[in-house]
């Protein structure tokens, strides 16, 4: 069965092309969001294989997600990776004792997308 | 202590024979006279004095006046005027150059020696409070800087994110029909990464990181960005020897960053030696200053036999930004961030040169 990937994220053009590289060498199904509650939704429905979520975002941002998405059963188990524009959001992400599997800063080149995806999912096998 | 050196203007020669002697026996040493403006010019900008004494009327073209305009303003000497008379037209026009005293001739060897001290220490209270001033200004500007930066940083990785993404999308679909679009796309990921690498550079003085200092020597650090820089870049024609000192020195640094530090030294070196040459790593102990002879610092110095830096861009070495290495990715952060990093150690960055003959930077940092 294919890997379900939903992205998080409110800037659209980024979720495209992240949507449009991974399409092209692999069969993920790749779900959308633009805003952190329309992810939580989706997420309880789909329950995807991965989530990539961005941290800055208006509203509800990417830890407060991160945090509903930990804290309801039908969601915990997901790994989720989290997009950050700041790498000084590492140590946000350390210190906030929210577990994600891992984080990217963006700008990201395809090859590392693609390494830290595949590592996250093959955990998972 | 030094004898503070005097430089003379007077266009008679006794008079200025006599002013010699006198000022001698009074402790200072002259180590010329200039009998017309234009020598004046010339003999302060060999000598360096610490003082020009200047008659104000002077026979040549060029005016006492004139002369120590120039000899103030382009070298930063200080003037005390001499005079016969003291007419207001000419004191009006004297003060213009502001003037550190005036000395109204005759005048006694206890006037003339008074005059002058206040001058000289005038002289150097200014000198402290405009190095006072501009360093406020540097720090204030930093920190401006920094706060924009971080802010900024977001809205621009953001876009980036964006270019990189979709570059890579069109490389993936269109890079096997053409060899042109596929350089093309080549250059806009180039860019698009370089644009990143400025922004991370910016916030990581953005953001004062803490140091997590150790103990180590000197001569490890430098050998370990030796053995890095092996990986990085080919040394092609570039010898690299090391003197180290031979006493047990110590420096208490967080080592990451200064390994930054030394590594954009030594490819500062490199780049500035494209046709090879010789770089010389020493490490050694110095004397805090000449009156604490027992307080040491650790200096360790890179010396290369590149092109060289002008006068002028010596000036603007540590700004951010500063590169005339635009056309080959130079960025400008390097010394600056070499610099911040030294202070932050409680220590300093110097860096001289010789146009064409090679360049010199030194990190002193306190011993441990
Ligand atoms: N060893 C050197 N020899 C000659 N010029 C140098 C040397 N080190 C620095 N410079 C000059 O100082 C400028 C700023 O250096 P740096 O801050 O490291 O930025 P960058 O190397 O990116 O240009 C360089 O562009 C160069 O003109
Ligand atoms: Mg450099």
């Amino acid at each position: 069965m294919d890997k379900k990937i939903l992205i998080i994220d409110d800037e659209e053009d980024f979720c495209y092309f992240v949507k449009q590289n991974l399409e092209a060498i692999s069969n993920y199904e790749i779900i959308i969001a633009n805003k952190g509650k329309k992810g939580i939704q989706i997420a309880r429905k789909e329950k995807p294989d991965l989530i990539l979520l961005d941290i800055m975002m208006p509203g509800i941002d990417g830890f407060e997600v991160l945090k509903r998405l930990k804290g309801n059963e039908k969601t915990q188990r997901i790994p989720v990776i989290m997009f950050t524009a700041k790498d000084e959001d590492e140590a946000k992400i350390k210190a906030s004792g929210l577990y994600c599997e891992d984080y990217i800063v963006k700008p990201v080149e395809n090859v590392v997308l693609r390494a830290k995806i595949h590592r996250v999912l093959d955990l998972r096998k | 202590m030094k004898k503070k050196q005097i430089l003379v203007v007077e266009d008679e020669r006794i008079v200025a024979e006599d002013i010699k002697m006198r000022l001698e026996k009074l402790g200072y040493a002259v180590p010329g006279i200039a009998f017309s403006g234009e020598e004046a010019v010339k003999k302060a900008e060999n000598m360096q004095p610490d003082l020009v004494l200047m008659d104000i009327v002077l026979e040549k073209k060029m005016s006492g006046i004139e002369a120590a305009s120039i000899i103030s303003s382009r070298f930063n000497i200080p003037i005390v005027y001499l005079t016969a008379y003291a007419d207001n037209k000419t004191l009006e026009r004297a003060k213009i150059t502001e003037p550190f005293g005036y000395i109204i001739k005759p005048f006694e060897d206890r006037e003339l020696h008074s005059i002058i001290e206040i001058a000289l220490y005038k002289h150097t209270m200014e000198r402290k409070l405009k190095k006072a001033q501009q360093e406020l200004i540097q720090s204030e500007k930093l920190a401006a800087l920094g706060r924009f930066s971080s802010g900024i940083a977001h809205e621009i990785k953001n876009p980036l994110g964006v270019i990189l993404g979709g570059s890579e999308f069109l490389e993936m679909k269109l890079s096997q029909t053409d060899a042109d679009i596929k350089t093309t796309i080549d250059k806009i990921k180039k860019s698009t990464l370089r644009a990143n690498t400025i922004v991370e550079g910016l916030l990581k003085f953005a953001r004062p990181s803490e140091l997590k200092t150790e103990r180590i020597k000197p001569n490890d650090l430098v050998n370990e960005t030796l053995s890095l820089l092996k990986y990085r870049v080919p040394l092609r024609n570039i010898k690299v020897e090391t003197h180290f000192a031979k006493e047990e020195l110590y420096i208490e640094v967080d080592k990451d960053q200064m390994l930054q530090v030394f590594f954009n030294l030594l490819m500062n070196a490199i780049e500035a030696m494209p046709k090879g040459g010789k770089i010389t790593i020493k490490t050694y102990k110095m004397a805090e200053s000449e009156f604490s002879l027992d307080k040491y610092l650790c200096v360790i110095e890179i010396m290369d036999t590149g092109e060289g830096i002008s006068k002028d861009n010596l000036r603007k070495l540590f700004e951010p930004f500063f590169t005339t290495k635009r056309d080959k990715k130079g960025i400008g952060l390097g010394l600056f961030m070499a610099k911040m990093i030294a202070n932050n150690h409680k220590g300093d960055l110097v860096i001289d040169s010789k146009q064409r003959k090679g360049t010199t930077a030194k990190i002193i940092l306190p011993l441990s």
